[in-house]
């Protein structure tokens, strides 16, 4: 009851033009209410939960994707992605989705892809007649390929809470990611021409004298160097993804001063304090969403609701939907971390009794993250990449929504239907 | 209601039992009077912030890992090498025993009532590829270890490298070769976690790793006399069951790690010297600055010879 | 007067606050960067840098936060107020998110505020630095406070008639 009042609060606070940020501070201010918190403790603990040397890589990927763009990297990226997909229908959505599967592989978190690929191409998609709200929304969704695909923060949560192996996480997830990737290619490619018409290159100033394949390619080397350098990093024993960040946009001031020559210190600064000011919206939300989240934790509301479904419904069958049901439901309303730490281990007794392997239920839960992060109201993601793109959350919630149903839903019910999916590869490396 | 917690340890794992075991003991014992709501680890949020909440009585029981944050001196509990052998480091995390009484005077500062330690056992490092038996061998090993000080001052003093790196990135900066191991837990986590990741496990033994059995003062005075009693002597049972069971429990998992492809290796009596004196020589003078000479003397009184 | 006096003040606060978030996000790259090739380049273990990186990583936060609230970018569903037309009813929608925003605001200072007292009470320091807690967690009640106050600036000046849209250019002329 008190849940569904809180959910109503939030609703009619982000509604009425409440800033997301304070709707949630609002709410918080609710359940500190009816809860009786404590206020010695409840500021603190939101302290604690943003004070993360994961969380660090938010503010660097997002000044490395204010960066690429003030210092030319993201022109350069484009005209090469342009060149590359050329005149090819949907060519430019499909861009975004594998471009932002490839940041997914670089980062554990889904913040880095929408910084960084969202500053870089929803001013390109917009010439080439995508609607901002649409690119923004899949931008959203495409993003959380970065939970699917390893290294995944969420991935190593669930396994140090539910005590499964990491690697086996990991492994298992890359197959809904690769599903995902085509569904979302697909459903760009059938929104052409129904939701929006795609502009051809060359109709559209500045397209026109699109540079050759090789002077496109060359000319891109130097950014596409940054990715190889993040990746060569990580993968080569250099630094771990948050230091990888700092390297980044490191990278990203040396190309932009003395490769391209784009940046200068007035831009750097500008780009520097838009880069702190997006940051700042995000955690902000994420402070008031991570203490609501702790006071519903320990008045062990997600809790009950667990029990009240095991007693509801006791087919193996009805079960998987029921707790697919619920992780979406939850996911609406409550921040990943939560969602992964605290509901979802809940369930892990009651699927395997239902014949479900944990490594297998990993990956489902790790497909409704992906949903919910980008299900209002508690949508970060989403909120996040609007802010990225510059358009208005209502622009974006009709497109976001649309996604969820037609790839984001499938996808989740083939990854809990069909083990084999996620279960496939972490056999194959012998890690189950 | 009596809200109890733990900061590492899910459910299920033998911390998560000892939760379930003092919870049932208190609700059986004041024949469902007391109403215990369990939380385990990562449920009511990070290790810092469960034991925030203890401190500000909002976790009223718990079986805690101590941290230095609110207190330096807690950190008496990472001397290295205090004590050598299982035999005295029981007896001395033993009620009456001098670790004992130390660290209950320090958490009566910070408004906690100490009901007793809850042992793991020796601590070792964990590594891949390479491993070290000798402080000449780590030359060039690089580990991650716990923040705390002086946890990679020792690591420093056996020769090793150190890393700081958070424990939520460890398991991928061991895939990606950013840190050779991970130093200074029980053989349990290191298993548990990061088993597909490691190789060798050598039980080096600079810390003696325990928990604490702990409740808030406020929330213990505010209990009927009866009830304070049942309390802590449900916690004196899982204390005395975890000293019988930590050997066995740390064995159970050796055994584990061996069983799943991890080479394992003690040391022998010299080669533990040999380490003990590294790092009591370069250690133990810098722990006389930060936690005082007073404590430090009192250690020097009751370590284990060379 | 008054307008002029706040005027100058809204742009020193501006510098500051821009000053300060640039400070805290090049010294957030650098020491990454001196961590990294302090331990990969010279085998050193630097303790306590993260602790420092930490601290400014919490003031950059707060610090971005808040200039987000003064320059109205807070992200906001702005369904209703793209569908007020009419003027009245606008300047009215206004002041209700303004001081629905303001009273929400001064909760978060009020948390803030207990979140210091208890640290005084219980204070905690860094493990490796032994930086107070209060030096990061103050960052949170500095932002609270402003964003408070941005909060008041938005509800005086819509009572006052000015809209916070065009508010740029209104000041700019009352100066002139
Ligand atoms: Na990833
Ligand atoms: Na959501």
């Amino acid at each position: 009851m008190e849940g569904l009042v809180a959910v109503g609060i939030l609703l009619v606070l982000m509604i009425i033009g409440i800033p997301v940020a304070w709707s949630f501070a609002g709410v918080l201010a609710y359940l500190a209410y009816i809860y009786d918190a404590n206020f010695n403790t409840l500021m603190l603990q939101g302290y604690r939960s943003i004070d993360s040397v994961i969380l660090i890589a938010l503010p660097l990927f997002v000044l490395t994707g204010y960066l690429m763009q003030s210092g030319g990297i993201a022109h350069r990226l484009v005209d090469f992605i342009e060149v590359l997909v050329g005149k090819r229908k949907g060519g430019m959505g499909a861009s975004m989705v594998l471009a932002s599967g490839i940041f997914g592989a670089i980062a554990g978190t889904s913040t880095a892809a929408v910084a960084s690929i969202g500053t870089i191409m929803i001013d390109p998609l917009e010439k080439r007649g995508y609607p901002r709200g649409y690119s923004s929304a899949l931008l959203g969704i495409s993003s959380l390929l970065g939970i699917l695909i390893p290294p995944s923060i969420t991935m190593i949560l669930f396994a140090v809470v539910t005590r499964q192996s990491v690697a086996a996480c990991f492994a298992a997830s890359i197959g809904p990611a690769l599903l995902l990737i085509a569904g979302l290619i697909l459903a760009n490619r059938f929104s052409i021409g129904r939701l929006f018409h795609e502009v051809s290159v060359g109709a559209q100033d500045g397209l026109e004298n699109l540079p050759t394949k090789g002077q496109a390619t060359v000319k891109a080397l130097p950014a596409l160097s940054l990715p190889v350098i993040i990746l060569g990093g990580i993968y080569g024993g250099i630094c771990t993804p948050t230091e990888a960040a700092a390297i980044a946009a490191f990278v990203a001031i040396l190309i932009g001063f003395f490769i391209y020559r784009d940046l200068n210190v007035k831009r750097l600064g500008h780009s520097v304090i838009s880069a702190a000011e997006t940051t700042g919206t995000v955690i902000l939300i994420l402070l008031f969403s991570f203490m609501i989240g702790r006071i519903l934790a320990s008045e062990r509301i997600p809790q009950e609701l667990t029990e009240a479904i095991t007693a509801m419904v006791q087919d193996p069958l009805m079960i998987l939907i029921a707790v697919n049901i619920f992780l979406i439901v939850t996911g609406m309303i409550m921040d990943d971390v939560s969602v992964t730490v605290v509901v979802a281990p809940l369930f892990l007794p009651l699927m395997v009794s239902s014949g479900v392997d944990p490594i297998h239920y990993a990956s489902i839960v790790a497909c409704s993250v992906v949903i919910g992060a980008n299900s209002p109201p508690v949508a970060p993601i989403l909120y996040m990449a609007c802010r990225i793109g510059k358009v208005s959350i209502h622009q974006a919630v009709m497109p976001a929504i649309a996604l969820m149903v037609f790839v984001g839903i499938p996808v989740m019910l083939v990854t809990s239907f069909v083990p084999e999916l996620s279960l496939f590869l972490p056999k194959l490396l012998g890690l189950m | 209601t009596l809200k109890m917690a733990t900061d590492s340890g899910a459910k299920g794992s033998p911390a998560g039992d000892t939760l379930e075991r003092w919870a049932e003991i208190i609700e059986q014992g004041s024949k469902g009077e007391i109403d215990v709501k369990v939380f385990y680890q990562n449920e009511l949020g990070s290790q810092n912030e469960v034991f925030d909440l203890h401190v500000a009585g909002d976790v009223d029981v718990m079986l805690n890992w101590p941290m230095t944050s609110y207190d330096k001196r807690i950190g008496v509990i990472y001397t290295p090498y205090m004590t050598l052998s299982w035999g005295e480091a029981l007896k001395a995390y033993s009620p009456g025993g001098w670790v004992n009484e130390m660290l209950g005077g320090i958490y009566s500062d910070l408004g906690l009532k100490f009901f007793g330690p809850w042992p793991e056992g020796f601590n070792g490092v964990a590594t891949r590829g390479k491993y070290a038996t000798t402080i000449e061998e780590a030359d060039g090993l690089k580990v991650r270890t716990m923040t705390v000080f002086p946890a990679p001052q020792t690591m420093q003093a056996l020769g090793y490298q150190t890393a700081a790196i958070d424990w939520g990135e460890v398991y991928t900066a061991l895939q990606t070769g950013v840190v050779d191991g991970e130093a200074g837990n029980v053989i349990y986590w290191d298993y548990e976690y990061f088993r597909d990741q490691l190789d060798y496990y050598v039980r080096s033994k600079h810390f003696f790793m325990t928990g604490v059995l702990s409740m808030n003062a406020d929330s213990y005075n505010d209990l009927s006399p009866e009830h304070q009693q049942i309390v802590a002597k449900a916690a004196e049972e899982v204390m005395q069951q975890q000293f019988t069971a930590a050997r066995a429990q740390d064995n159970f998992y050796v055994k584990k790690a061996e069983e799943s492809g991890m080479k394992y290796f003690e040391l022998s009596d010299e080669q533990i010297k040999e380490f003990a004196r590294a790092a009591r020589e370069k250690v133990w003078p810098l722990m006389d600055k930060e936690i005082g000479s007073e404590i430090m003397d009192n250690i020097r009184a009751n370590a284990t010879q060379l | 007067m008054m307008v002029r006096f706040f005027t100058q003040l809204d742009h020193k606060m501006g510098l500051l606050l821009n000053a300060t978030a640039l400070i805290s996000s090049l010294l957030l790259v650098g020491l990454m960067l001196f961590l990294v090739a302090a331990r990969y380049i010279f085998g050193w273990s630097i303790v306590g840098l993260l602790e420092m990186i930490m601290v400014f990583g919490m003031w950059l936060y707060m610090v971005g936060g808040l200039i987000a609230s003064r320059k109205r970018e807070h992200l906001v569903v702005d369904f209703v107020q793209t569908n007020i037309h009419d003027a009245r009813m606008r300047r009215l929608h206004q002041g209700l998110v303004s001081l629905i925003t303001l009273l929400i605001t001064l909760f978060f200072v009020y948390l803030s505020y207990r979140m210091l007292k208890w640290g005084m009470r219980r204070p905690q320091h860094t493990p490796g630095l032994s930086i107070p807690l209060w030096v990061p967690q103050s960052a949170i009640l500095f932002a609270s406070v402003g964003c408070a106050l941005y909060s008041l600036r938005d509800l005086i000046q819509c009572a006052l008639g000015i809209f916070p849209d065009d508010q740029q250019t209104t000041s700019d002329q009352e100066v002139q």
